[in-house]
């Protein structure tokens, strides 16, 4: 294939060498600082004999006769003519075009637009900010990169999501995640499904002005993506190849640092079976018996065995092992005059660092575009991908192993009973082992995802555009586990899942260009009409109670419960955008757009919600321009938009369950049931408003680059899926109700600090900080749900979005620790009968990325960096290493020690006087276990940690070897990277050894599976 | 020209053929599911038997440990905490919802009464089960959303006087019924027992009443001449299977037979009053109780008290090995090895000396039984009313009545190996000892501490009953004090679920100290 290519690329090559000449003109060409500008392009006007600067910026070129014009033209600076007469050899000195910068960027509904005459925040990423990165989910590649968007991944387990919030969270508990366009029409899947290789362009909308043309759907931001298939552009005759691999290698990266001087045991003495590692010293004790000693029926040869009593070393890493991944991609584009064809294909296979835990990624994307006449144009995307994750059910087995008794060699000892099959392990708990090879999960993601784009053009000022998109989603879901756990896995189960989903998404849109109202007054407008139509089934069967051992397939399971579903859902939207500009510095958008929804009764189905910005360039206005203050632009924004509920909460149901329970004669006892959600027909969708400020502006030359944008954020009539008390007969209902005020500030600062012509060093910043506060709730307190499990955030009046609520230790008026006269521990509130407070903020206060790139000749190279400040998380992980004794933290345990505090008295709060009226100190003396175990962590507010983090987020570098210095080579460009991502963080107020990395868990503190660092190299070339 | 118009026209058209569909707004029916308007009364009927069974189990499931039955391993303020009745609570008035269509649907139909009458009965027993644990609850107001978004409480007198007159119509529904239901879990359609029970079940809510009302003597005397429970046949109890999808085994069972083992100890404290407080063994006590080993988990370091003065029964001997009542230092890892639930009620294993672990025990497979009001129960209840009200009766021939009927009850459980199994012999001789201890008693206290006393050891099972006994008399006088923090009074009363209190602004927290209506015994009498 790639021989066949080449030779391809070589006639292509070949073919366009002619060359005749006459006179030879030679010069150089460079800034208006001298220095010299490499790849200007040169050609005799009216011809098509033309040349370029080679790297430094020296130019030859062919000519017939003294009166040719040769023109030289170079992106970012004005075009100039210099008419040759006699001379032979010309020095050129290019002038910077301050309106040539002007940067266009896709807006909402792929409307292009002039970035100047925007009124709110935008944010575009390039190919090479995403592409050849050791990472197969986009998502994670996107960390870090963008002001105003946050992204956490859930864990290190490969397959394992991300959340993405665009200006934080909006909505208590409706979906916060934001819209996601490829090719201008909204994409219904995963990010993960997109080939990161395959992307041309990443724009991020934040704001609600920014997307109110996408109605209720992009009210959560927009991530709009312009894939390499899916932009082809007919014109000139070109063809391209690009082919690029990317191989990495993926590590566990925060495991604790562990101590191997004590061993399993409770308070020096050896006891086995135990959770903790308290026991005696390895030095203490010579023989132990062997764990499965116990298990003589199922391990006859561990009868009375005994081990030697030491510390395993690498019993927790040796779980672990190095993941690998290989990323290929191949995109080729072919233009005529008339058409224009690409093709992209990307393979992804990843390994995780667990067993059982590996991806396998397939994307094909074909992208075409035909003129079939002067005004009508037509061009359509197909993509198809297929995703097949094999992970975990859950990540609970990681909380047991970071802990297990320094002594027990876990990889080593046999996980399942060799008869039945049943996990064995050193105590009652499932075996790691035992649950990694006996429970799964596997997903398997077929995605059809087209678009078709009709534009005719009545005019050159008036068009109409019919765009269709088609999203066809189909998930097959295999969650199993063999018999032979604990809990739900005692006698298995298999869950098989069979979805689909087809979504339609049409826009006609009239639109006018350039239209002059007067001599400076210039007009841009978009018209249309949007229909969203969701049509989805699915098909699931539950299997429990596993027959044969190892086998699942439903017919080996003794019950199997069928179920169907299916719905569809419709919302449409008409909306108008009239963009004013004034003599090119001043810019007014009015905007609205009007949706009807399906999830809602007829009487609240339509809701009208407009918005209006300006754009003003005093840099323009009052010919400010200098070297010290090239641009500036000033801009406001406000926007509106809705969010439309669930579907099907407006009609009560009735509960039916074929079986409820069997009776001892044997009876599958059926029931029907009063739900226990109270359904609300008068439900709205809610209501969001949003004020944004900003300034974006070049200094020094260009040299500078600052964007800052700041916003207020209200969010109303809140659906809230509220709990109604219990009562009424009813649990549960859904309202509006509520507000959420946010407030953020975003910052980016690009600063060209060295710009010469070979060394190019860029050091960008970009500053996110947000408060989301409730400013108004229905009831007391409300808990959040957050991925379907509650988590103990929640909701409270007058209080930032999120909160923590916990148990705290009893202290008494000057902040000592109230301890227990009896047996010297502190006081928990609970344990008193007092309420849970708030124990911390689990958002972040800002965060920073800074990201340093430097270029010399072909070589690059790039660090980001990055630093979150605050941002509370109950360690309950952190709270278990130290608990058990397992990190060096808690290593040095010989003597005793005393939890610093006054004696005190639950039932008044206060401290405990002596004879004299003072506090009495605590000086209960405790060994070191007591002191930590089910004593000074026991209160939730003693786990919370600030999670603060630095951290080193990727580090890149590369070569490109380039057909314009080296003829030789038989491709245009061949690049060289190797990138590394976590390399390194550091949380200081963790415990030193617990090594836990705040975004472990999505930074909600329990043990997952851990965080990875990542290596890769790769290779790229372009034909 | 025209070639573009076609176009266009072609572009247009295919937006419009699927136009009607994108018109369509009309999905809010949810066309999963059922509507109300299909319900079906005798599967509506279902759910009110097993929403009552929900209710029931989990209540004795929180006082277990209060009784002492289960030992208990953290404080009474952690017993009945607020995040504790959260299930029972919103069950109940689920149920409760459930009724009200039900009896909606007996209004226009007589083929429903019997329904009706089943399902007055159960909801009257969840709730006055409900006023017993919390006190004053919302009724009245309750199941009505619209009207009543915040419903207040109602005195827990009250909702007895109404639960009262709801058996009373049931007992009349089920006279006058002539089609009995599709499904019934407790007496399978049998109007007599369900009247026996009905009637029983009126006993139970007057003599609980008897320290605030004084004038229940002739209501008892009546119910006393009329169908009451008195065999074992009669009893009214719930019954589990084996079946594991839906878990439809005993709670028992499951604690002690999954493949985690038991996480949970017998408490010492009942151990003791069946192995060693009198000179004749419990001859239930195989019955009750299984040992997985005969390891002493002293020695054995599962149990660290040996020499701490806190501790009353630290190892009850011959390998019983629970803990006591309040003890905190458990999690040892000795869950296959310690003394779990038995063969009664709870569908467990027979104790033949095996000291094999549960999962490898011959076993019922926790096809057991939840006692609720059985014919024991209503002598002792009798006794008790003989002796303290002069109701009709003997005290003492109650007393024995209800002795033997427990008996009968658990020894005929299941077979059990015959070398094990308790005889005749045994049963008589410890009949015997009570009622000569009953004899002897210097006076009425003593004589319905005996009582309530054996009554405790027979209701096994459901501690429910324990619980109001103990609240009622102080009885059994002998009762384990926690070890430690023994200055957390015991709970007079469970708190309001987290639920209720975060979502109804008419309903305020109240203290465990808080006493039940029917309790007018001073403060801090029982610990």
């Amino acid at each position: 294939m790639n021989k066949k290519l080449l030779f391809l690329v070589l006639v292509f090559t070949l073919s366009s060498a002619l060359m005749y000449a006459q006179k030879t003109v030679t010069g150089t060409v460079s800034d208006n600082n001298g220095l010299p500008l490499p790849g200007v392009n040169l050609v005799i006007k009216g011809t098509t004999n033309g040349s370029s600067t080679d790297f430094e910026g020296k130019f030859k070129i062919n000519t017939q006769n003294a009166t040719d014009v040769i023109v030289f033209s170079y992106i970012g600076y004005k075009i100039q003519e210099i008419t040759i007469g006699n001379q032979s050899s010309i020095n050129v000195f290019l002038q910077e075009d301050l309106e040539a910068l002007e940067e266009v960027v896709v807006t909402a509904l792929g409307i292009k637009k002039s970035k100047k005459a925007l009124g709110y925040a935008i944010t575009t990423l390039q190919s090479e900010e995403v592409e050849m990165r050791p990472e197969a989910d986009l998502g994670r590649t996107l960390q870090g990169k963008i002001a105003g968007v946050n992204i956490s991944a859930f864990n290190g387990e490969t397959g394992a999501g991300t959340s993405i919030r665009v200006r934080s969270s909006l909505s208590i508990n409706q979906s916060n995640s934001p819209l996601i366009v490829v090719n201008n029409v909204p994409f219904g899947g995963n990010i993960s499904d997109i080939d990161a290789n395959d992307i041309k362009s990443i724009s991020v909308l934040k704001g609600l002005n920014a997307s109110v043309l996408y109605g209720s759907d992009g009210r959560n931001g927009v991530i709009i993506i312009e894939t390499k298939s899916g932009s082809a552009v007919t014109g000139e005759k070109t063809f391209k190849a690009s082919v690029s691999t990317t191989s990495y290698v993926n590590d566990v990266a925060n495991l604790p640092e562990y101590q191997n001087t004590y061993g399993i045991g409770s308070e020096f003495g050896y006891v086995p079976g135990n959770l903790g590692n308290w026991g005696p010293a390895f030095t203490d004790l010579a023989e132990v018996p062997h764990p499965y000693a116990i298990f003589s029926d199922i391990f006859p040869e561990f009868k009375d065995k005994t081990i030697p009593y030491k510390a395993v070393r690498n019993n927790v890493k040796d779980f672990f092992k190095t993941g690998k991944g290989n990323i290929t991609s191949l995109n080729i584009a072919s233009t005529q005059e008339n058409t224009a064809f690409n093709l992209s294909v990307g393979y992804t296979d990843e390994e995780g660092i667990i067993g059982n835990n590996d991806l396998k990624r397939f994307n094909l994307g074909i992208g075409g575009q035909v003129k079939l006449t002067d005004k009508l144009n037509v061009s359509a995307t197909l993509n198809y991908s297929t995703r097949k994750v094999n992970r975990l059910q859950g990540s609970e087995i990681f909380s047991l192993l970071m802990f297990i008794p320094r002594d027990l060699d876990l990889i080593n000892l046999p996980y399942q009973n060799p008869q039945t099959g049943a996990s064995v392990y050193y105590r009652s708990s499932q075996n790691p082992q035992w649950v990694l090879n006996n429970t799964g999960l596997f997903d398997d993601v077929v995605r059809i995802f087209g678009t078709i784009n009709t534009k005719y053009d009545f005019t050159d000022k008036l068009s109409l555009t019919h765009r269709a998109g088609i999203d066809n989603d189909s998930q097959d879901e295999f969650d199993y586990s063999n018999k032979g756990g604990f809990g739900e896995n005692e006698f298995g189960f298999l869950d098989l899942d069979y979805d689909k989903e087809v979504t339609i998404d049409q826009s006609i849109i009239l639109s006018l260009n350039n239209v002059k109202l007067g001599t400076n007054i210039g007009l841009d407008a978009q018209m249309g009409l949007n229909s969203r139509f969701i049509k989805g089934k699915s098909q699931s069967s539950n299997s429990d109670n596993q027959n044969v051992f190892g086998f699942l397939r439903p017919s080996n399971f003794n019950t199997t419960l069928a179920n169907y579903n299916s719905y569809n859902e419709n919302l449409a939207g008409a909306f108008g955008q009239f963009e004013f500009s004034y003599d090119n510095f001043l810019y007014v958008t009015l905007s609205g757009r009007n949706d009807w929804g399906s999830t809602v009764e007829p009487e609240n189905r339509s809701l009208f919600y407009p918005g209006a910005s300006f754009s003003f360039i005093p840099t323009s206005a009052f010919n400010l321009n200098s070297s010290t203050l090239n641009y500036l632009k000033i801009r406001g924004a406000y926007g509106t938009s809705s969010g439309f509920p669930t579907r099907f909460n407006t009609r009560n149901i009735l509960e039916t369950n074929p079986r409820r329970f069997v009776a001892p004669n044997g009876q599958v006892i059926i029931t029907n049931s009063a739900d226990e959600e109270f359904a609300n027909p008068n439900l709205k969708p809610e209501l969001h408003r949003e004020f944004e400020v900003g300034i974006e502006s070049m200094l020094f030359n260009s040299r500078v680059n600052f964007e800052l944008s700041a916003f207020k954020r209200i969010s109303e009539d809140q659906i809230l899926g509220a709990g109604l008390p219990p009562e009424t007969g009813f649990t549960s209902t859904t309202i509006n109700a509520g507000r959420i005020d946010t407030e953020g500030l975003e910052i980016d600062l690009g600063i060209d600090v060295i710009k010469t012509n070979n060394f190019k060093w860029n050091f960008r910043n970009l500053f996110t900080a947000y408060e989301s506060l409730v400013v108004d709730l229905p009831q007391n307190q409300l808990e959040l749900s957050i991925n379907g499990e509650t988590r103990g955030r929640f909701a409270i009046e007058g209080q930032p979005l999120g909160i923590m609520l916990g148990s705290y230790a009893l202290r008494d008026d000057e902040g000592n620790l109230l301890i227990n006269p009896t047996i010297g521990e502190i006081y928990v509130s609970s344990e008193v009968g007092k309420e849970d407070v708030i124990i911390g903020d689990p958002t972040p206060d800002w965060a920073l990325t800074t990201i340093n790139s430097f270029s010399y000749k072909n070589f690059t190279f790039s660090a980001q960096f990055e630093y979150t400040h605050g941002g509370d998380i109950l360690g309950l992980a952190v709270q278990d290493l130290l608990e058990r004794g397992v990190t060096r933290d808690t290593e040095n345990r010989q003597g005793s020690f005393i939890v610093p505090g006054v004696y005190g008295d639950p039932a008044t709060g206060e401290a405990l006087l002596d004879a004299n009226g003072q506090k009495i100190p605590n000086t209960i003396q405790q060994n070191a276990q007591r002191t930590v175990f089910s004593n000074y962590y026991n209160a939730d507010e003693m786990s919370v940690f600030d999670g603060s983090v630095f951290r080193l987020r990727e580090v890149s570098m590369a070569y490109t070897l380039n057909k314009a210095k080296n003829t030789k080579l038989p491709f245009q460009t061949m690049t060289f990277s190797l990138t590394g991502r976590n390399l390194w963080f550091n949380a200081p107020d963790f415990p030193k050894y617990t090594n836990y990395d705040p975004e472990n868990d999505n930074g909600l503190g329990a043990q997952t599976v851990p965080t990875t660092k990542r290596f890769a190299l790769g290779v790229a070339i372009t034909f | 020209m025209t070639k573009n118009i076609f176009l266009l026209a072609c572009i247009i058209m295919s937006v419009l053929c699927v136009s009607c569909e994108l018109k369509n707004f009309d999905f809010q029916d949810d066309l999963n599911q059922l509507t109300p308007r299909d319900v079906s009364p005798d599967f509506l009927l279902s759910e009110v038997q097993i929403q009552f069974q929900i209710i029931m189990r989990e209540f004795i499931r929180n006082s277990d440990d209060i009784m002492r039955y289960e030992a208990m391993t953290d404080t009474y303020s952690d017993l009945v905490s607020p995040n504790v009745l959260n299930l029972e609570w919103s069950v109940l008035y689920g149920l409760r919802n459930n009724v009200k269509i039900l009896e909606n649907l007996a209004a226009q139909n007589d083929g429903l009464i019997f329904h009706r009458g089943m399902a007055k009965v159960l909801s009257g027993f969840a709730f006055v089960s409900m006023v017993d644990y919390v006190g004053n609850i919302p009724f009245s107001q309750a199941n009505n959303p619209a009207e009543f978004p915040n419903p207040v409480v109602d005195n827990g007198a009250a909702i007895y006087s109404e639960v009262l007159a709801d058996i009373t119509a049931a007992i009349a529904d089920f006279n006058a019924a002539t089609v009995i239901p599709q499904t019934d879990l407790f007496y399978n359609g049998d109007k007599d027992k369900w009247i026996a029970f009905a009637n029983s079940l009126k006993l139970k809510l007057l003599l609980q009443t008897r320290l605030v009302d004084t004038g229940i003597s002739d209501d008892i005397n009546t119910l006393i001449s009329g169908s009451l429970i008195n065999n074992v046949n009669g009893d009214f109890q719930f019954g589990y299977s084996t079946e594991v999808e839906p878990d439809s085994r005993h709670f028992y069972f499951e604690r002690g037979y999954s493949t985690n083992g038991m996480a949970e100890y017998i408490g010492n404290y009942f151990m003791f009053m069946l192995k060693d407080s009198k000179n004749v063994q419990d001859p239930r006590l195989r019955y009750y109780i299984y040992r997985q080993s005969n390891i002493d988990p002293v020695a054995s370091r599962f149990i660290i008290c040996t020499g701490k003065p806190e501790y009353d029964y630290c190892y009850v001997g011959n390998a019983y090995s629970g803990i006591d009542h309040g003890d905190e230092l458990t999690g040892r890892a000795d869950r296959f090895l310690r003394t779990i639930y038995g063969l009664y009620p709870g569908g467990g294993a027979f104790d033949a000396d095996n000291f094999t672990s549960a999962q490898t025990s011959k076993n019922l497979g926790g096809a057991g039984i939840l006692p609720l009001l059985s014919a024991s129960y209503v002598k002792f209840l009798l006794a008790e009313s003989a002796l303290k009200l002069g109701t009709i009766g003997d005290p003492a021939v109650l007393l024995e009545q209800g002795i033997r009927l427990s008996m009968e009850k658990v020894l005929n459980f299941a077979p059990v190996d015959p070398a094990f199994a308790a005889t005749s012999t045994n049963v008589n001789d410890y009949v015997t000892e009570v009622l000569a201890n009953y004899t002897n008693a210097a006076n009425d206290d003593e004589k319905l501490d005996i009582i309530i006393t054996e009554s405790y050891l027979s209701e096994f099972g459901n501690s429910m009953a324990a619980y109001n006994a103990y609240r009622r008399t102080g009885y059994p006088s002998n009762l384990q004090e926690p070890i430690i923090n023994e200055s957390i009074p015991f709970p007079r009363s469970f708190l309001y679920p987290e639920d209720a209190i975060n979502r109804n602004s008419s309903l305020k927290q109240q203290a465990t100290t808080v006493q039940v209506f029917w309790d007018n015994n001073p403060a801090g009498f029982i610990k």
